[in-house]
C-alpha cells in the first residue's frame, strides 16, 4: 500500500517521477481518477490534498472545524457569489439610468418606454392583464423565461413588475430594470442578488379585478460579509480534507 | 465344448455391451442436462466468484432485487454512478461502493450468464446515463412474467402515454434494451416498480407538488413558497433547487391552494413501510392510497418473499442457489 501511497504522490507531485510509474499500474489509474475528479485543479488545491492524504498516513486526526469545511464552503460561496451580484447589478442600473429612463423607484426600478399604447390605462383596480414578456438575467444573453399572450394576476408576481408596469396602458411596451430586492433578492431557489430586465407588451387589461399589494421589499438583503480570500481558505481545508478521507478509504477501505 | 465356451464368452459380452453401452448413454444424458449456468460458474475465477457473490447480496439484501426475483415485483433499478461524474471527495462514500459493487457484478454477469435465458429475471444495464440524471447509469432488474402482467392489466394507461401501438411485450424489449432510455413518465415507472396503479397516481400528484417546490423560481411569479401557501421547508438552508429548471404545478380540482392539496394527499396515504434499520430485509416501501384488494396482494406478496429471501440469505453456498433460482 505504500506504494501505492508513494505512486499516487508521485504522479501529482513530481514530474520527473512520473515517467517511473508503469502505465496503466493501480496506483496510476486511482491517480488519474482522482485528478479527474478534482472540483479544482491548480496547484494549491492539489497540494492540500496531498497534504490531507499525507496527514491520514501519518495518523492525524481530523477536527471538528475540517469535518463540517464542506457545508461552510457551499455557504461562503453563495455568500461571496450574492456580494458580487449585488454590486455588479447596482452598477448595472446606473449604467442603465439617462435622460430617456422613468424612474418608478430611484436605482432600483427603472423603466423605458419602447412603444407608446393608446388603451386602457393599468391602475390598481385592474390586476388581471393579458401580456407578451420575455425576461433575462442582468448578466445573461439568453432568456430566462418568455410568454405570450398571458393571462397573469398581477398579485403573483414579483414587486418591480407590479410597479414596474405601473400606469401602463394597453398596446404599450416597456423594458423594465429590476433591482434584485424588488426580484428574489438573496434567494437559495434562484441567482442570490440578481437584477432583471423584462421587456413587456400590455395586450389587454381584463374585467377580472385584483388587488395590488402595496410595494415593499422582499427578501431584505442580508449583511453579508465573506471575502474571496476566505473563501480560498476554505477550499484549501475541504481539499485537505477530502485528501485525508480518500487515503483513509484507499488505504483502510473504510466507507463513510 | 468351444461352443459352451463361446456361448458363455458372447453372452457375458452382449451383456458388457449392453452395460456400457447403458453407462455410456447415462453419462451423455448427464453431460447434456447440467446445467449451462453451473458449467458458468464453475469457470468463473474466485475473485469473479467474490465479485458476483457481492453484486447479488447488495441487489437482494441491501435493495429490492430479492422481491423481483422472487415474482411480487415486477422490476427495481439501481443507480451506478458514471465515472466522469465521480467526484473525488465521493470515493469512499456510500454510494461510490455501492456503484462499484455493481457495475463490476454486472460485467460479470454481463459475461457469463447473461446470454443463459431466464423465465425469471433479467438483468440489464442501460449504456448511456439517464435523460433525467446525467450522472447516472440504470441497473434493471426485470421479471418478465411479473412485468407482463402487470403491464397488461393497465395497458390502457401505458398506450395513454406512450402511444396506441405498445404492448406489454414491446415494453419489456424496450426496457431491456441497452441502447433505450429508462421510462421518464414517474408514474408509469411507479407501476413497474408495482405499487399498483392507484397508489402511484395519487402519489405523483404528492410528487409534483414537491418537485415544483425543489426547483427554481419561476420569473416574474414571486416566491414559490408565498405564493403556494406552503411554508419553506429548508430553515433557509441552500439546497441547490436553483440548479434545476423552473416547474410550475397548480391546486388540482377543488383545491384552493397547493398546501391544502399536499396537506389532504398526505392524509389519505399511509406508508406500507417497516423500519428498514431494524429489518434484515424489509419489505419496499410505497404509499397506500387505496387499501383494496390489489394492495393487500402486493403486501402479502411481499411478506411470503420476504420469508424466501431469508431464506436464501442464510445459505452457506448463497451464490449458487441464487442461480439455481434464476435458472431452474
Amino acid at each position: 500500500m505504500n506504494i501505492i501511497f508513494s505512486l499516487i504522490l508521485a504522479t501529482f507531485s513530481f514530474a520527473n517521477l512520473h515517467s517511473e510509474i508503469e502505465k496503466n499500474s493501480p496506483a496510476c489509474l486511482i491517480a488519474h481518477q482522482i485528478k479527474i475528479s478534482l472540483d479544482h485543479h491548480d496547484k494549491k488545491q492539489i497540494d492540500a490534498l496531498i497534504k490531507g492524504i499525507e496527514a491520514q498516513e501519518n495518523s492525524l486526526k481530523l477536527t471538528a472545524e475540517e469535518k463540517g469545511v464542506s457545508g461552510l464552503v457551499i455557504e461562503k460561496q453563495r455568500e461571496l457569489q450574492a456580494q458580487n451580484n449585488l454590486k455588479a447589478s447596482e452598477v448595472w442600473l446606473k449604467e442603465k439610468s439617462n435622460d430617456e429612463i422613468q424612474v418608478t423607484v430611484p436605482k432600483k426600478l427603472l423603466y423605458l418606454t419602447i412603444k407608446e399604447g393608446d388603451g386602457k390605462k393599468l391602475n390598481n383596480h385592474y390586476g388581471n392583464v393579458k401580456i407578451n414578456y420575455v425576461i433575462k438575467k442582468f448578466n445573461h444573453e439568453f432568456p430566462e423565461a418568455s410568454a405570450e399572450k398571458k393571462t397573469c394576476d398581477l398579485s403573483q408576481m414579483i414587486p418591480g413588475f407590479i410597479y414596474g408596469m405601473a400606469s401602463m396602458q394597453e398596446g404599450e411596451i416597456r423594458k423594465m430594470y429590476i433591482h434584485p430586492s424588488l426580484a428574489y433578492g438573496y434567494s437559495n431557489t434562484f441567482e442570490p442578488n440578481i437584477a432583471l430586465e423584462v421587456t413587456v407588451e400590455l395586450l389587454n387589461i381584463l374585467s377580472l379585478q385584483g388587488e395590488i399589494p402595496p410595494l415593499k421589499e422582499i427578501n431584505p438583503l442580508p449583511e453579508l460579509e465573506a471575502t474571496q480570500k476566505q473563501v480560498d481558505e476554505l477550499l484549501l481545508k475541504n481539499s485537505y480534507v477530502i485528501g485525508w478521507e480518500l487515503w483513509n478509504h484507499l488505504k483502510f477501505g473504510r466507507v463513510f | 465344448m468351444r461352443t459352451v465356451i463361446g456361448d458363455f464368452v458372447m453372452r457375458h459380452l452382449k451383456k458388457w455391451i449392453a452395460t456400457s453401452f447403458v453407462f455410456v448413454f447415462v453419462f451423455i444424458q448427464a453431460k447434456e442436462v447440467s446445467p449451462e449456468w453451473k458449467h458458468s460458474l464453475n469457470s468463473m475465477s474466485t475473485k469473479e466468484r467474490q465479485i458476483l457473490h457481492t453484486f447479488f447480496k447488495t441487489m437482494i439484501l441491501n435493495s429490492q432485487g430479492g422481491y423481483v426475483l422472487f415474482g411480487s415485483k415486477p422490476s427495481c433499478m439501481e443507480g451506478i454512478i458514471v465515472p466522469e461524474a465521480c467526484k473525488t471527495r465521493w470515493i469512499g462514500k456510500g454510494n461510490h461502493r455501492r456503484s462499484v459493487d455493481l457495475w463490476e457484478g454486472y460485467q460479470v454477469w454481463e459475461k457469463y450468464f447473461e446470454q443463459i435465458g431466464s423465465q425469471k429475471l433479467i438483468i440489464t444495464c442501460k449504456s448511456q446515463p439517464n435523460n433525467l440524471y446525467s450522472d447516472w447509469i440504470h441497473l434493471n432488474w426485470i421479471n418478465p412474467r411479473k412485468l407482463l402482467e402487470v403491464v397488461d392489466e393497465n395497458i390502457v394507461l401505458f398506450q395513454y402515454v406512450l402511444g396506441p401501438e405498445l404492448t406489454a411485450k414491446r415494453l419489456l424489449d424496450y426496457l431491456t434494451d441497452p441502447l433505450k432510455n429508462s421510462l421518464e413518465d414517474y408514474s408509469l415507472v411507479g407501476v413497474i416498480l408495482g405499487f399498483g396503479v392507484r397508489n402511484t397516481l395519487y402519489y405523483r400528484r404528492l410528487e409534483l407538488i414537491v418537485e415544483s417546490l425543489h426547483s427554481r423560481e419561476q420569473a416574474p411569479f414571486k416566491d414559490k413558497y408565498e405564493r403556494l401557501k406552503i411554508a419553506e421547508p429548508f430553515g433557509g438552508s441552500y439546497t441547490g433547487f436553483d440548479l434545476h429548471p423552473a416547474l410550475e404545478t397548480t391546486p388540482s380540482f377543488n383545491n384552493n391552494s397547493l398546501s391544502d392539496e399536499y396537506q389532504l394527499l398526505d392524509k389519505l396515504g399511509s406508508g406500507s413501510k417497516e423500519n428498514p434499520h431494524q429489518q434484515l430485509n424489509p419489505t419496499p416501501t410505497f404509499a397506500i392510497y387505496n387499501d383494496d384488494k390489489y394492495t393487500r396482494k402486493i403486501l402479502s406478496d411481499y411478506a411470503r418473499d420476504q420469508l424466501k429471501i431469508r431464506e436464501l440469505l442464510s445459505q452457506d453456498n448463497f451464490l449458487e442457489q441464487t442461480l439455481k433460482i434464476i435458472f431452474e
